[in-house]
């Protein structure tokens, strides 16, 4: 025992001790994605040069997917030193003094931001001040698989929005008793385009000149929409695409694109490089984005990453020589080299290599030249073509909503490409929300501000109140005691008192925290603001629009019934599935043992991993579930269900999921079955009662204490299903469970006061429904004792 | 009661032959639900030992169900792509921490309510018993605030410090089985010149051996399959657990499910094994819950 001791001691140790002696910086954001390994030989070079240990990491997604995380670190002070980050996102960060402006070290060093492309600068400043220094660019072209469109009769790419449709159409033959596309023409949306490139492309200008206007619903936006659309219709519909999305391995020798499955694609011109890499043989040619009609002027947009410094960071220096070095001319090259060296590892000794678009525009120029020179025909030509592009590109406006723009025009094509609303309802509801995005920052509502460490002082001392009545409640029922008893009080009150402690300190004491919040706004960042009721009015509220009565926050009350959809079905579900399982195994069969423990194990798992093997278990086109289906159901004429592609059939999907999960249930159900008196059967037997007589009259009435047990215990899950629905998103927040969206509002969108108010009202939800459940079991239960 | 028709048809029938059937017809039930029940797993493991190209091909069951060529590799590469022996570390760090704080104090405080009498203690203990139906998201903000202001975001003590203040599920548990133990016990001990935490310490804790066993491993799985708190309070790779870390790995390479899968039956494997090993305490533990609501 003593041995087992030691041997977990030293492996804590091992596991905390792994912090490097000499001087380090923290780099977020870089993947070990197969086109960045070349980066990471420039980052092992500075290593090298400087002796400064770069300790890279990439929590929870690329830099700009996921703003929680760096969030946190800056909110803690406890920030990374340099982040590669999404330039898009500036927006989010600048306007909240998250990094630090850079123009004191530019001016000093003499960097000459005029050798950068312009898209690339403007993405990076803000009210005059630069704020990251950018890495790369990139621009959106369109892949043509010759082979796929010469077969159809077509001789060239499509150069306007009618021919894309055309031809899209045309190329595209799916197979319908396999319930997936033979070969997909286009599809508006894979790739990466987004409905950005389509708005551009007729002029769309998404915010005002002065930041504070919306401008989603603009007429440019809603007829980008409309196409991106049509073009989704034209080719089968939304379902379909996002099935064979779901299904498609982006990258690698999957790749669709690759293997002859989707004929065009608009993508970034990095997609050159995965062609070079893995298929170079391939039949492929670059064209400028098809226009609108012809004769308009060539639009792409440009995005990329860049290097930023959060503000608090602990080693600013070290973190300005990295960026310095890995923006050098001889940074890239050593990139470039290393990248060559990787691809001829992985495709061998005849790889080709397309480089990255350095943002510095000479820099670049001689890179691109100099690696391309000796590429076939087809790569320099459409290389050419992308890096004529690069002066036409626009670039994501710099916003302090810029992360609800993304969500807007992300949104705004999943819920009309599935025509859950038309184009202008999808993007008016969306504009609603970057406009409120937009007023609350630059109108703030006037609350007075508070200071949070009055509140804390505030709600310390109601808890050092209710610890002073909870005394005196204890030592006036003590005067009825005698010595010893009192003694024994004490003791008793001993014992007891860590949960106490832990009680006031991490429940009471939060809660009431937590109640005062949800009257303030409060991002962290800044003091909170007391705004009395609005937050309350934002959730239950509603206003007038053109559409009639809506609600002030739509996705709240989605939440909601996605949460109440699974109380209502999926609890009685997993309950009757249990049951059946406990009655089968009550059955005294040989075995029992073995088979309750397999059917407990899918409780053990833990729940990243059953969210990642029911992904893998329901995907509509390779999946397990549907290749069992989808044949019978195609004979009916039926088409299988997309599961977690398909909005209406994620949350069935959800829910069987968590049926899976049911074997804690069945232990239960097992222990009460076999508290159930046999003469009671024995006796209906003689009497010549029916199995299904025998199960109604005896066993259910007899369980009914279980029965309210459970049904308690799976509400109060179903109102907290979190981590599984994080993971697997669902299409048109099909899968946003009230917990998910509450954890969305507190650490994506910073509101936290909303979050508390929402937080409150769960509590309130949940306690009403159990006493509800308890008082409408009076009438039903039987309890055996009375 | 008159016997009635179908008496009279059973009875022509001999019971041992009624049973058999019944009993076959029960054990096909079972296999066919334990079928589906290990279906997903069964899925992870040979979807962890595919190839890239394979996890596609759908063509066949056999294609879908076998992997060929069997790659092993896939798990050595998997350590060798991610941290996942750090991951791995985190976890039982983690685990260990969490568990020596239940299995140390929340005996302590079910003492507490089983064996002595005080003011108010049973309305305490009803307080803690609806401590049970509050969601943590009521306190999830203003908690994180708290460690933010302390300084321990990105560190480990938000995710095991709370353990050590006692967890009201076990304490309940905890409470109902000191109730079934004879207070002859305690009192033989007392005459015999121990103080209270002797007798606790000596004599009654062991008592209460399995439950004590029962909750180490609930907290146990528990803190390994954690996934919400590591989510909130870290987010440097060298420090992440494996719940996050894997999920971190998915978003980074979504596309490579063999490796992801592989991850995650490493993940899930020690669980298992543990539990097969281990599985009359878990279910014991939550018979007892069932019970005595």
């Amino acid at each position: 025992m003593n041995r087992i001791c030691l041997g977990w001691v030293i492996v804590c140790l091992f596991a905390g001790s792994v912090h490097a002696e000499q001087p380090a910086i923290e780099l977020w954001g870089l993947v070990e994605a197969r086109d960045l390994m070349g980066a990471f030989e420039a980052i092992r070079e500075f290593e090298r040069r400087t002796g400064i240990h770069v300790i890279v990491g990439t929590p929870g997604g690329q830099g700009d997917l996921d703003p929680q995380k760096l969030l946190t670190a800056i909110i803690s002070r406890t920030p990374p030193d340099v982040v590669w980050f999404g330039r898009h996102n500036t927006g989010l960060w600048a306007p909240r003094n998250s990094f630090r402006p850079l123009d004191d070290l530019i001016q000093r060093d003499h960097i000459d931001l005029t050798e950068y492309y312009p898209g690339a600068i403007g993405e990076s400043q803000w009210e005059g001040k630069t704020y990251a220094l950018p890495w790369n660019v990139d621009c959106r072209v369109l892949f043509c698989n010759m082979t796929c469109l010469r077969e159809k009769g077509f001789q060239r790419p499509p150069e306007t929005w009618d021919e894309l449709e055309q031809m899209a159409a045309a190329l595209t033959t799916f197979n319908a008793p396999k319930n997936r596309y033979d070969l997909l023409g286009y599809a508006p949306n894979y790739g990466n385009s987004w409905l950005y490139l389509y708005a551009w492309q007729l002029g769309a200008k998404w915010i005002s000149e002065d930041g504070r206007k919306a401008l989603v619903t603009a007429p440019e936006v809603v007829q980008a929409l409309d196409y991106m659309v049509k073009l989704s219709d034209a080719v089968g519909g939304a379902e379909r695409i996002q099935a064979f999305a779901g299904s498609s391995q982006m990258e690698g020798i999957g790749d669709p694109f690759l293997s002859g499955r989707l004929a065009m694609q608009i993508n970034g011109n990095y997609v050159l490089d995965h062609i070079a890499r893995l298929k170079p043989d391939l039949d492929f040619e670059v064209a400028l984005p098809p226009a609108p009609k012809n004769g308009m002027p060539p639009v792409s947009w440009t995005g990329g990453f860049s290097w930023v410094i959060p503000t608090d960071a602990r080693h600013p220096d070290a973190a300005w020589e990295f960026i310095k070095w890995m923006n050098s001319e001889e940074a890239w090259r050593v990139q470039s080299e290393a990248q060559i060296r990787y691809a001829k590892s992985t495709s061998g000794p005849n790889a080709l290599f397309v480089p990255h678009f350095c943002a510095n525009r000479v820099i670049n120029e001689t890179i691109t030249r100099h690696y391309t020179e000796n590429l076939p025909e087809k790569f320099r030509k459409a290389n050419e073509i992308c890096l004529a592009l690069l002066p036409y590109c626009k670039f994501r406006p710099v916003t302090p909503a810029c992360s609800e723009l993304w969500d807007a025009q992300e949104k705004a094509f999943i819920n009309a490409s599935f025509h859950e609303s038309t184009p202008l309802e999808a993007l008016t509801v969306l504009e609603r929300r970057v406009q409120s995005a937009l007023d609350r920052f630059y109108k703030p509502k006037l609350g007075p501000l508070l200071s949070a460490r009055w509140i804390v002082t505030g709600v310390t001392i109601i808890v050092l109140c209710l610890i002073a009545a909870a005394m005196s409640y204890f030592l006036h029922g003590l005067r009825r005691y005698s010595r010893l008893e009192r003694k024994n009080a004490w003791r008793g009150v001993a014992y007891a008192a860590p949960w106490m402690a832990g009680f006031l300190v991490l429940v009471i004491g939060p809660m009431i925290y937590s109640l005062v919040m949800a009257f303030t706004r409060y991002d962290v960042l800044h003091p909170p603001e007391f705004i009395g009721w609005s937050n309350w009015t934002r959730m239950f509220g509603v206003h007038f629009g053109p559409e009639g009565i809506l609600a002030n926050d739509p996705l709240f009350w989605k939440s909601l019934w996605n949460t109440f959809f699974m109380t209502l079905f999926g609890v009685p579900i997993g309950m009757m599935v249990s049951l059946g399982i406990a009655m089968l195994l009550n059955t005294n069969v040989r075995g029992m043992g073995l088979y309750r423990t397999l059917y407990y194990i899918p409780v053990m798992v833990p729940a990243v991993a059953s969210a990642l093997i029911w992904m893998w278990l329901l995907n509509p086109e390779t999946g397990f579930v549907n290749y069992f289906l989808a044949p019978p159901l195609h004979r009916l004429g039926l088409r299988a269900p997309s599961w977690f592609a398909d909005a209406t059939w994620a949350k069935p999907g959800m829910i069987l999921l968590l049926t899976w999960g049911c074997g804690g249930t069945v232990i239960i159900w097992l222990a009460g079955l076999q508290t159930l008196p046999r003469h009671l059967y024995e006796a209906a037997m003689i009497d010549g009662a029916s199995p299904w007589a025998r199960f109604r009259h005896i066993t259910l009435p007899l369980l009914t204490p279980y029965i309210l047990f459970n049904w308690i215990m799976g509400t109060i899950a179903s109102l907290q299903i979190f981590t599984q629905a994080y993971i697997l998103s669902g299409p048109a927040d099909s899968t946003l469970f009230y917990v998910v969206y509450l954890f969305l509002r507190a650490f994506r969108y910073f509101e936290m006061g909303y979050a508390c108010a929402m937080a409150w009202v769960l509590f309130l939800i949940t306690a009403a429904m159990c006493l509800w459940q308890i008082r409408v079991s009076k009438r039903w239960t039987y309890y055996a004792a009375e | 009661m008159p016997p009635n028709k179908t008496m009279s048809a059973q009875n022509a029938v001999p019971i041992s032959a009624r049973k058999k059937v019944s009993s076959i017809f029960t054990h096909a039930a079972l296999l066919l639900g334990v079928l589906l029940f290990a279906m997903p797993l069964y899925g992870l493991i040979v979807t962890a030992l595919k190839s890239d190209a394979q996890v596609q091909d759908v063509a066949t069951l056999s294609r879908m169900l076998i992997p060929s060529p069997v790659k092993w590799s896939n798990f050595a590469e998997v350590i060798r792509r991610i941290p996942f022996v750090q991951y791995f570390a985190n976890s039982l760090t983690l685990v260990l921490l969490n568990v020596a704080g239940v299995c140390l104090v929340c005996p302590l405080v079910a003492y507490g309510f089983a064996r002595f009498r005080w003011p108010g203690r049973d309305v305490v203990f009803f307080i803690l018993l609806s401590t049970m139906m509050i969601p943590p998201q009521v306190t999830m903000v203003p908690v994180y605030l708290i460690f933010s202001e302390l300084g321990w975001v990105n560190t480990f003590k938000p995710l095991w410090v709370p353990a050590w203040f006692g967890v009201p599920f076990f304490i309940f548990l905890l409470r109902q089985f000191f109730l079934g133990v004879p207070k002859e016990l305690d009192e033989a001990a007392m005459i015999d010149g121990a103080g209270s935490l002797r007798t606790y310490w000596s004599i009654v804790l062991p008592q209460i051996r399995p439950a004590i066993i029962a909750i180490m491993l609930f907290q146990g799985v528990g803190s390994w399959n954690d996934f919400m708190g590591p989510l909130i309070y870290i987010h440097s790779i060298p420090k992440m657990p494996l719940a996050l870390g894997i999920q971190s790995f998915m978003m980074n390479h979504g596309s490579e499910w063999p490796l992801l899968f592989a991850a995650v039956t490493m993940m899930t494997l020690p669980i298992i094994i543990l539990f097969f090993l281990t599985q009359r305490f878990f279910v014991e533990g939550i018979t007892l819950t069932g019970l005595k609501q």
